[in-house]
């Protein structure tokens, strides 16, 4: 299949739309084909989401046309207008009405204001087959969505989209919840809607899925299209060549993550160990965990979902309370201080940098300032009096070493795009000059370049002596910046994986729960 | 697997919802839109000075000084009340306690000056009473996981039962006669020629401001009122900071309930009532989101003025209270429309 | 997966679907119930005249409006987003006052009034849901508006409390025979609301309630019910002031306020959740029937005016904190069988 002349379910042509001062699209050009996958690529700020709610009916372009199956459209008056014409949507924010069941999750917006009787039975079987095919077949729908987990409730927004009669299906980053499974049985509903004749419009930070699912893509940069390739044509250095904007390949390799330092893990006796979970039990069915952390050592945490890697994590900042065992900070002289609450994790110098950026970390209304300050001030007055001085010269500092967006620490947060909001979100604590750093996924949804200079910044706080415990669902990014990785399955640690001596493979084996494919396999192995 | 932590899921209802309600990204569309929300950020400050020469044009005899002061003294006793709401409003809260506040304190201040009682004693008394309703209503609201709205409002009605099962039949009540020259608009301060009231709410809301934009529990309150989560998890202290904002909204109240003592000299529990939604207005007015995490004192003292003069302005175009009222509803309305409106649905995806 | 099928709880054998789905949509009443169930009694075992028939129908004519200004109330709360309709009781203050001061001296007299005061309501009620979900005001600031209009009005019209009323509205408030009148207001409240309730609106509005976003984005006309949801519950409040005509046997343009404070003390005690989305109008109804009872137990006791007052603050402090407790303990315990 060749990039031109193909007929089009699908043709967007010079879309653009600015919010206030931000062009968000300048001149978007798309073109999707029945019976195709397409992927739409680009980083941060690359206009994608804006694109895709535009398509979606949920905004209204500024300028440029949307053609239909042969209809050419000003816009798209609402969601529901969308739908109607056959395009579903997944956003990507997960959003559900958390009392209402899952069935009536799945059936929103799907009856008028007033519409009489109950749901048919033919309907119903619609939803059930629809969760089948995403695997979800245990899954209670008349029991309430706020007790799904994270990626059951993703399957439900998708469920939500398949069961109306689509024939364009949107997806805005519907798979960073999912686990491997999951993911697959997603991607081989998709390729069976594919052979009906049915087009798909996905975007996704995972190269891989990019290039294993797709037919076509798309790239944006800077809310312009910049390349459309069939995925023959396309390579990973291709595609991130054009997102970037850095045509030179060999820039590319440079700018790929760099293995492990070369010095790896202190000496053993330059290693002072700072945190210890002597037989620490997430849950009652599952094995104890007992670690040492060392200064300057990078843990990994990695494991499917819902496996007990985000429970060690909220057990070790003193956000949680285990089924039993103990966590201790370790001081210089090697006395242990028990973590027994939030409050006293970050008094002993352990910060939490949480995963959901927009609802546990940013101040929406205020200022760059004020969200990278608002851990500082605790240390930073005198007698309640706030010593703006000396903050002001910290941000500058973080600013520099991070490669912050010049941006005047005035502005809204808001006008940040992702990746530098989550720069400030790490430089709050950053900034504490924490002993103990566990970052929760931090990188998820950021551009590549930003992943790039967060890394560096990782690796020199590590060198600076802070032990960082590092959660992450990229086996890759866990792989190059690790020292080690623990893998979780079923609650318990299966896996102490060194990351220099160690593949994707392994790693992956053990978090299925299969313990002869190498790799350490010990459980609470220490180091 | 658990989401949201355990954190999260302690929070009341309404300050968990806020976080997705503010915008963390893109901001209103094309340029004029821009310009638009410009202006109205400005439009309390435009329309202080705006309404006050239409009050000159419409009312023979405003541009003296008595009516001035007068209209000052209206001001700085609604600027005073709804001194404590604009915290309370930015930490995302809000107290519907203050009118029952200010007539337990016109109760006492009456009652207990007439009974001989010495001032300080009562100054001090009323005050520890302020601070203790402001700890239970934040209190409650923090251990009971229920919107201050609620838990103010709860207090309004014991302190108001309280008020005036204590006030009950009684008529006499006194006040020293410098309280009384201090709401008076012949009254003076030492040899300024301007009523006390006037000056205190000219210094404390310099002290407010500076409260809010240099002090660590000021920049708190705004982080508590912006995300709630975000805030526990960055360390803010939040049961604490809202102690301080709730304590210092009843002692404000307290303050304007011993002026309005000054005011009548007798007795009136319900004196406080009519300031049940105009501290709310006030704020409103000037601007700041009943959101949360945004806003100023300052944008609170431009809002007192606008309703004093609105209020003003009606009576002195010889409306009658209830057209007032009819009047301020359907300002209030129109007001917001120009500068108070919530984002679209579309706009917080 | 197993894993999936195993963290469900698993729904006890018997439960059909709609039975569960019945016990779920109402399991917000299990505390309201309680404490309905508990004051009936006490009142009757403190005044044993409450169960008289002439009693009933006087209680039931006194609970009438307080009932429906709470139900005018559940509304626009449960459309969550910040929604509350503060302008309940003016309106129901300026309903008497139309009726009184005119209507009849214009020479209305006839049961024409009640659809006219409908219309009225579902009027008002749309201009909050078009202020609220169109020009997008803050749901408080526009109900305060309205609130401060109609109190305005209704003072402006008929300053001193009089005016005259039709004698077959003041019999409202009395008996047909055993059955007090009041019922059959009721029953035509809640004949409609079941038919309601068989469609998709209640859906549809918790869904709102629960989160707009999702609501809008699957398709839901959000602005379109936020209006349809203020126009119900403006309708409930006119019928409320139609009752208070009738009870009041006049009109007064300040008996209003008291009303919005207790509409909204009656949802915190229906256990209604005040961010939206989880409760029902069934909720609203007994909240009001709670607080009704209350006041009753507590004038049979003879606790001074006053003291009610104090009494009703904390009543509501601690019915707040028992839903709060009930629901956080809910969600820990149904989180923990997930595992």
């Amino acid at each position: 299949m060749t990039t031109a002349d193909v007929a089009s379910r699908l043709d967007i042509v010079d879309l653009s739309r600015s919010f206030g001062e931000t062009k968000a699209l300048r001149s978007a050009t798309l073109r999707v084909a029945p019976g195709e996958i397409h992927s739409l690529a680009g980083e941060n700020g690359s206009g994608k989401s804006t694109l895709i709610k535009i398509l979606s009916g949920v905004l209204r372009p500024d300028s440029g046309t949307l053609t239909w199956e042969g209809d050419v459209k000003r816009h798209l008056t609402s969601p529901s207008g969308a739908q109607a014409m056959g395009i579903s949507t997944v956003f990507q924010e997960t959003l559900f009405a958390p009392e209402m069941t899952v069935r009536d999750n799945i059936f929103l917006g799907t009856d008028r204001l007033f519409r009489y009787g109950r749901r048919k039975g033919a309907e119903l079987e619609v939803a059930r087959q629809a969760l089948s095919d995403l695997g979800l077949d245990g899954l209670d729908v008349d029991g309430p969505m706020w007790t799904l987990s994270l990626a059951e409730r993703q399957l439900v927004t998708i469920t939500r989209a398949i069961v109306r009669p689509w024939r364009l299906l949107v997806l805005d980053e519907s798979t960073s919840a999912l686990d491997a499974q999951q993911r697959d049985r997603l991607f081989g509903y998709l390729r069976q809607a594919r052979s009906e004749g049915k087009s798909v419009l996905f975007t996704s930070h995972r190269m891989d899925e990019v290039l294993g699912l797709a037919d076509r893509i798309t790239v944006l940069r800077q809310g312009t299209t910049v390349a459309t390739l069939a995925v023959g044509e396309a390579s990973r250095r291709g595609i991130l060549g054009h997102m970037s904007g850095r045509a030179d390949t060999a820039d590319i390799v440079s700018a790929a993550p760099a293995p492990r330092r070369e010095a790896g893990l202190p000496q053993d006796a330059a290693r002072v160990p700072v945190l210890r979970t002597e037989a620490l039990t997430l849950r009652p069915s599952s094995q104890p965990i007992s670690v040492e952390v060392c200064a300057g050592e990078i843990l990994g945490l990695a494991g499917l979902e819902g496996q007990g890697q985000v429970e060690f994590v909220e057990c070790l900042t003193g956000l949680r309370k285990p089924v039993s065992g103990q966590l201790a900070a370790l001081g210089a002289s090697g006395a242990a201080h028990p973590v027994r609450s939030y409050g006293a994790a970050n008094r002993l110098g352990i910060r939490y940098v949480p995963r959901d950026r927009r609802h546990e970390g940013l101040f929406g209304p205020l200022s760059v300032f004020d969200n990278f300050a608002v851990t500082l001030w605790s240390e930073l007055n005198w007698l309640g009096l706030l010593r703006r001085q000396q903050a002001r010269k910290r941000f500058a500092d973080f600013a520099e070493s991070s490669r912050l967006v010049s941006a005047s620490p005035a502005r809204a947060i808001s006008t940040l795009s992702g990746g530098n909001q989550q720069k400030i979100l790490l430089g709050r604590w950053v900034a504490m000059r924490p002993r103990v750093l566990v970052v929760n996924d931090p990188l998820r949804g950021v551009d590549a370049n930003t992943k790039e200079e967060l890394y560096g910044l990782f690796r020199r706080l590590a060198a600076d002596g802070v032990a960082i415990i590092y959660l992450s669902t990229e086996i890759v990014e866990l792989l190059t910046l690790t020292d080690q990785v623990a893998v979780f399955h079923e609650g318990s640690v299966v896996a102490m994986l060194p990351s220099q001596t160690s593949s994707d493979t392994d790693v992956v084996a053990a978090m299925f729960g299969d313990e002869q494919h190498g790799g350490t396999s010990q459980v609470g192995a220490d180091g | 697997m658990t989401d949201p932590t355990p954190v999260a899921a302690t929070d009341g209802p309404p300050e968990t919802s806020r976080a997705a309600r503010q915008p963390v990204g893109g901001s209103p569309s094309n340029l004029t839109a821009v310009v638009a929300a410009n202006f109205t950020n400005a439009l309390p400050y435009i329309l202080v000075p705006v309404l006050f020469i239409l009050s000159v044009i419409f009312i023979p005899g405003y541009f003296s000084k008595a009516s001035i002061i007068s209209l000052l003294i209206l001001a700085s006793l609604l600027g005073l009340s709804s001194l404590g709401q604009t915290m309370t409003i930015i930490a995302g809260g809000i107290d519907l306690s203050i009118p029952a506040v200010i007539g337990l304190s016109d109760i006492i201040v009456t009652q207990l000056y007439y009974k001989h009682w010495s001032l300080p004693v009562i100054f001090l008394l009323i005050a520890a009473l302020a601070i203790l309703i402001g700890t239970i209503s934040a209190v409650a609201s923090v251990l009971l996981r229920v919107h201050s709205l609620i838990t103010t409002f709860g207090m309004s009605l014991i302190v108001s039962g309280i008020a005036l099962e204590w006030s009950n039949g009684a008529v006499n009540g006194a006040v020293p006669g410098w309280l009384t020259s201090s709401v008076s608009a012949i009254g003076k301060t030492g040899p300024i020629p301007i009523p006390a009231v006037i000056i205190v709410w000219a210094v404390a809301s310099v002290l407010a401001v500076f409260f809010m934009n240099r002090t660590r529990i000021g920049r708190e309150t705004y982080a508590l009122g912006a995300n709630a989560v975000a805030a526990r998890l960055a360390t803010v202290r939040s049961t604490w900071v809202k102690v301080v904002v709730f304590s210092i909204s009843a002692l404000c109240a307290a303050l304007v309930g011993i002026f309005f003592a000054g005011y009548s000299g007798i007795p009136d529990p319900t004196v406080g009532e009519p300031y049940f939604f105009l501290t709310i207005t006030a704020v409103m007015i000037g601007g700041t989101s009943l959101l949360g995490g945004r806003g100023g004192y300052l944008r609170t003292v431009m809002g007192a003025l606008i309703v004093a003069e609105l209020t003003t302005l009606l009576v002195g175009v010889g409306f009658s209270a209830s057209f007032q009222e009819l009047a301020l509803g359907i300002l209030v309305i129109l007001l917001t429309s120009t500068y108070g409106r919530e984002l679209k649905v579309a706009a917080k995806i | 997966m197993a894993s999936v099928a195993s963290r469900q709880a698993r729904p006890p054998a018997l439960a059909t679907p709609a039975v569960r789905q019945l016990v779920q949509r109402n399991s917000y009443l299990a505390v309201p119930l309680a404490m309905l169930v508990v004051l009936f009694i006490a009142n009757a075992i403190v005044q044993p005249q409450f169960l008289s028939q002439q009693s009933w129908a006087a209680s039931m004519a006194v609970l009438c409006p307080t009932v429906l200004t709470a139900m005018a109330m559940t509304l626009p709360i449960l459309s969550g987003n910040g929604g509350i309709d503060l302008s309940v009781g003016p309106m129901a203050g300026f309903i008497t006052v139309l009726i009184a001061a005119v209507l009849v001296p214009a020479g209305i007299t006839s049961q024409v009034i009640i659809p006219i005061v409908i219309v009225f309501g579902l009027t008002s009620g749309a201009l909050n849901g078009v202020l609220i979900a169109y020009v997008r005001l803050p749901a408080i600031i526009a109900t305060l508006g309205m609130y401060l209009f109609y109190q305005g009005l209704g003072t402006e019209v008929l300053p001193e409390a009089g005016g005259s009323v039709p004698v077959w509205l003041v019999k409202l408030d009395g008996s047909y025979g055993p059955i007090p009148a009041v019922w059959v207001v009721f029953a035509v409240i809640a004949v409609i609301w079941l038919l309601l309730t068989r469609g998709s609106y209640p859906r549809n509005l918790l869904s709102v309630g629960g989160d707009e976003r999702a609501a809008y984005t699957a398709g839901v006309n959000v602005s379109r019910l936020r209006v349809v949801t203020y126009s119900l519950g403006g309708a409930l409040a006119a019928i409320a002031g139609l009752m208070l005509t009738g009870l009041i046997q006049g009109g007064d343009g300040t008996v209003g306020p008291p009303y919005t404070i207790s509409a909204i003390t009656a949802v915190a005690l229906g256990g209604i959740a005040l961010a939206g989305g989880r409760g029902g109008l069934l909720g609203g109804a007994i909240g009001g029937t709670v607080l009704f009872l209350i006041q009753e137990l507590l004038t049979d006791a003879h606790v001074s005016v006053y003291a009610v007052s104090v009494v009703n603050g904390i009543i509501l402090i601690l019915a707040l904190a028992l839903n709060g407790t009930v629901e956080y303990l809910r969600r820990r315990t149904l989180a923990a069988k997930r595992g």
